[in-house]
């Protein structure tokens, strides 16, 4: 009695199985097809995974919503008819929430049914967004994770269009023309504040940039890390303590005693020799390049 | 510090922007909490450094406000008026005085009816005001016995009142506090003030007694103790069921008194009611004369048997006595297609029994498999079966295959006959499986052993379906029969 099976053959039936419950046969996507979609993303998030491993990725994926999307991207009309039933109000109300306004709420939308449905065509076939559906979150997410991305560029490339007089209106004001040059500063702060951070977790690298360089309220940051903002006021207290201690601690090791490295954190900003204007410039260059291979 | 704010600003801004980004489905898998661990501490790691990503992730988490920030809506609401305070009633102050008072007075009863229930005639309370009074003036001459003043209270009482004039006159007992805790201590005098010296009052209990403030006229010795409704007993009747196995019993409650006899309820055999007065009634376990043993008002008292023994594990005689003293087992309903199952009495006996199959927890990947739809109707017919326990079981090529990891398959029937099995159900411990030529075997121990079950001599073709629930078997073959068996295959008939 011949009792072994292989591996390879429960791996055949699990993904007969899935290939069953997704829904394919109803757009028409051939369990070849099917096949070659699970592979493409195991090749893409877990290349070397053995097949038990490959397996239970697979299990966790949106299977249902990734045919969908998939059969979509091939022009599937049925599958057409079931993502507008099911998604078109949804979209127009994501890009609503976010863009708090309908107008522009519809245009972004719109703009992406565009590339939803593929604009533009590569080799005689036509460039559907959905291709790049994996399944790992909902479908209805992954709009909404589409729409952010896109109002975020868009709102990027508009802010340095926006006119000197918009900006005036808006009661911002310009520093001098000339300002007074840097005075001299201390290399060894910066080198002590960014050893600082260096020792941070990522969790405590968030709030600080949340809060310093987003101008994000405590509500905000409390959002992103699932707890109330009175928690996050309180970590934010203890982590400057601690980077004081820390940069202190630093400037001391670098030839400073306290009184000096007490004094030196009182010293302006302003005299520090950073081109704040270049570095954001560059990484929003370099986002922006990064936007554009993704899509 | 805001020196310090500009430096960290200054300097988080300077850190050069991650030059690849997640894709957005990680980061859709990651707002919707999806991403396993490692994976997550590598977005959040990419966030930290990432004002664009930052920025989409903060617009595509959930609007919905966390549950830690509803608190200070509520107390917001709360200090402009507009939201009602609801708190519950048994968490006001007045409630918790309340019932500090009740809990206090039930204490202080407790402590002083304790002992007088037995020392009623040794209780002499300190004079109060009145009785100094009642000292200076001569004491009434003593009311003749059919001048006897039942209190009010006593009209209610379920007592016959040919109990308080069966009563001396003379007699005095403690009055026990069963009079409403609320009562002041000035509107207990002035009741105790309108009440006729030597008064006999029958309490809502019916016991007569007599009130403290007249035991100076009375004799010590006269004074006898009102029953007490609260007093240890046993009862007899039960201990007279036990007697024949066990003498201790006897004589350890042999100075208790006995307790009032319970009205027996007279049912016919076979009609007991399996709920009496609030107590379930046990059900016989035969119908022969040991139904009737034991059957005490509303307990019922079995013999410890073998089988007792080796569900309860216990060796000890004395054990044996507590437990019926106790009184307290009482047999469950059992169906009748589980009476074969012991270990369904005694989980412990279960687990030594078959304790590979009940200790081992599922591995996650069993987990997830048992979860998906991997076993359904379906499955069945194609044959991918996972069993509870350690083994799961399939049909392939043929073959009844078994197995504990997925990936190394046994054989799993070992009855020896040449069967081309088509399909298999397992349900716990018991597999059934069918093949070719109306074969169908039966295993009630995860497959260890195997009996062949015949469905009859007319049974042709293959076996294509087996629906077990519980007892009810219904096999289906590919000559269009269908058998069914309503006590677990022992018999079967053709339903077509």
């Amino acid at each position: 009695m011949s009792s072994e099976t292989s591996p390879m053959d429960t791996l055949v039936a699990a993904v007969r199985e899935l290939f069953e419950n997704s829904g394919a046969k109803r757009y028409q996507l051939g369990a070849e097809e099917f096949q070659h979609i699970l592979d493409q993303i195991a090749v893409k998030y877990i290349p070397s995974a053995p097949e038990p491993q490959k397996l239970r990725f697979w299990r966790e994926l949106k299977i249902q919503e990734l045919v969908l999307a998939r059969a979509c991207a091939n022009g599937d009309e049925q599958a057409w008819t079931d993502f507008l039933t099911r998604y078109r109000e949804k979209l127009y109300d994501i890009a609503r929430g976010i863009t708090k306004d309908d107008a522009s709420a519809r245009e972004l939308a719109d703009s992406i049914y565009g590339d939803l449905y593929g604009t533009s065509e590569r080799d005689g076939y036509r460039l559907s967004r959905l291709n790049f559906y994996m399944g790992r979150g909902s479908l209805e997410g992954w709009l909404r994770t589409v729409v952010a991305q896109e109002f975020v560029n868009r709102y990027r490339k508009q802010k340095r269009l926006v006119s000197l007089d918009e900006q005036e209106e808006d009661g911002i004001q310009f520093s001098a023309a000339n300002p007074s040059p840097a005075g001299p500063a201390d290399a060894r702060i910066s080198a002590s504040v960014d050893e600082a951070l260096g020792g941070l977790s990522a969790d405590d690298r968030l709030v600080l940039a949340s809060y310093f360089l987003d101008d994000r309220t405590l509500t905000e940051i409390g959002k992103f890390l699932g707890v109330h903002e009175s928690t996050v006021s309180r970590r934010l207290e203890k982590l400057l303590k601690i980077v004081r201690k820390q940069v202190v601690a630093g400037l001391m090791s670098r030839g400073m005693n306290r009184g000096q490295a007490e004094e030196a954190l009182e010293s302006d900003v302003r005299y520090l020799q950073v081109d704040v204007t270049r570095r954001l410039q560059e990484s929003r260059r370099a986002a922006f390049q990064e936007d554009k291979g993704s899509s | 510090m805001p020196e310090l704010s500009s430096l960290l600003r200054q300097r988080l801004g300077s850190a050069p922007a991650p030059k690849t980004h997640p894709d957005a489905d990680t980061l859709t898998a990651y707002a919707e909490k999806l991403l396993p661990a490692t994976e997550r501490s590598q977005v959040l790691q990419h966030i930290s450094e990432c004002a664009n990503c930052r920025d989409v992730i903060a617009l595509i988490l959930p609007d919905g406000v966390p549950v830690q920030e509803r608190q200070p809506a509520i107390v917001g609401a709360m200090n402009d008026g507009s939201y009602k305070t609801k708190r519950r009633w048994f968490l006001t102050p007045s409630f918790g005085l309340a019932a500090s008072i009740v809990a206090m007075a039930l204490g202080v009863g407790i402590v002083l009816e304790m002992p007088f229930s037995k020392h009623a005639s040794s209780f002499k309370p300190l004079p109060t005001a009145q009785q100094q009074e009642a000292k200076a003036v001569p004491p009434p001459p003593p009311p003749e016995p059919s001048a006897n003043v039942v209190d009010q209270n006593s009209t209610q009482s379920a007592q016959p009142p040919a109990a308080a004039v069966n009563a001396p006159d003379a007699q005095v007992a403690h009055k026990r506090s069963h009079e409403p805790e609320a009562k002041s201590s000035d509107a207990m005098n002035t009741e105790r003030a309108a009440i006729p010296r030597n008064e006999q009052v029958i309490t809502p209990s019916g016991a007569p007694t007599m009130r403290v403030e007249r035991q100076q006229a009375v004799q010590p010795s006269q004074v006898q103790p009102a029953p007490s409704p609260r007093r240890d007993y046993v009862n007899v009747q039960v201990f007279a069921v036990q007697n024949g196995q066990t003498g201790a019993v006897q004589a350890q409650t042999a100075d208790l008194p006995s307790a009032p006899a319970t009205p027996q309820p007279t049912f016919a055999l076979g009609q007991q009611p399996m709920f009496n007065a609030g107590m379930r009634q046990t059900a016989p376990l035969d119908t022969a004369g040991n139904s009737a043993l034991g059957q005490q008002g509303t307990t019922t008292i079995y013999p410890l048997s073998a089988s007792d023994h080796r569900t309860f594990g216990v060796t000890s005689k004395i054990s044996q006595v507590g437990r019926q003293l106790h009184l307290k087992r009482i047999a469950p309903t059992i169906p009748s297609e589980s009476l074969n199952d012991y270990a369904m009495f005694n989980p412990s006996l279960a687990r030594s029994q078959n304790g590979e199959m009940a200790a081992k927890a599922p591995e996650k990947g069993e987990a997830d498999l048992s979860q998906s739809q991997a076993f359904t109707s379906r499955a069945l017919s194609h044959g991918l079966v996972g069993g509870q326990g350690s083994f799961s079981w399939k049909v392939a090529q043929g073959k009844l295959l078994k197995s504990n990891d997925f990936n190394h398959w046994v054989a799993g029937y070992t009855g020896g006959d040449d069967i081309d099995f088509s399909v298999v159900s397992v349900n716990g411990p018991e597999i059934w499986a069918g093949g070719n030529n109306a074969a169908l075997v039966h295993s009630r121990d995860g497959g260890a052993t195997w009996e062949r079950i015949p469905l009859g001599a007319s049974a042709t073709g293959n076996i294509t379906s087996l629906e077990v629930n519980r007892s009810q078997v219904q096999v289906r073959s590919s000559s269009g029969q269908s058998w069914s068996s309503p006590d677990g295959g022992s018999t079967w008939q053709m339903d077509n």
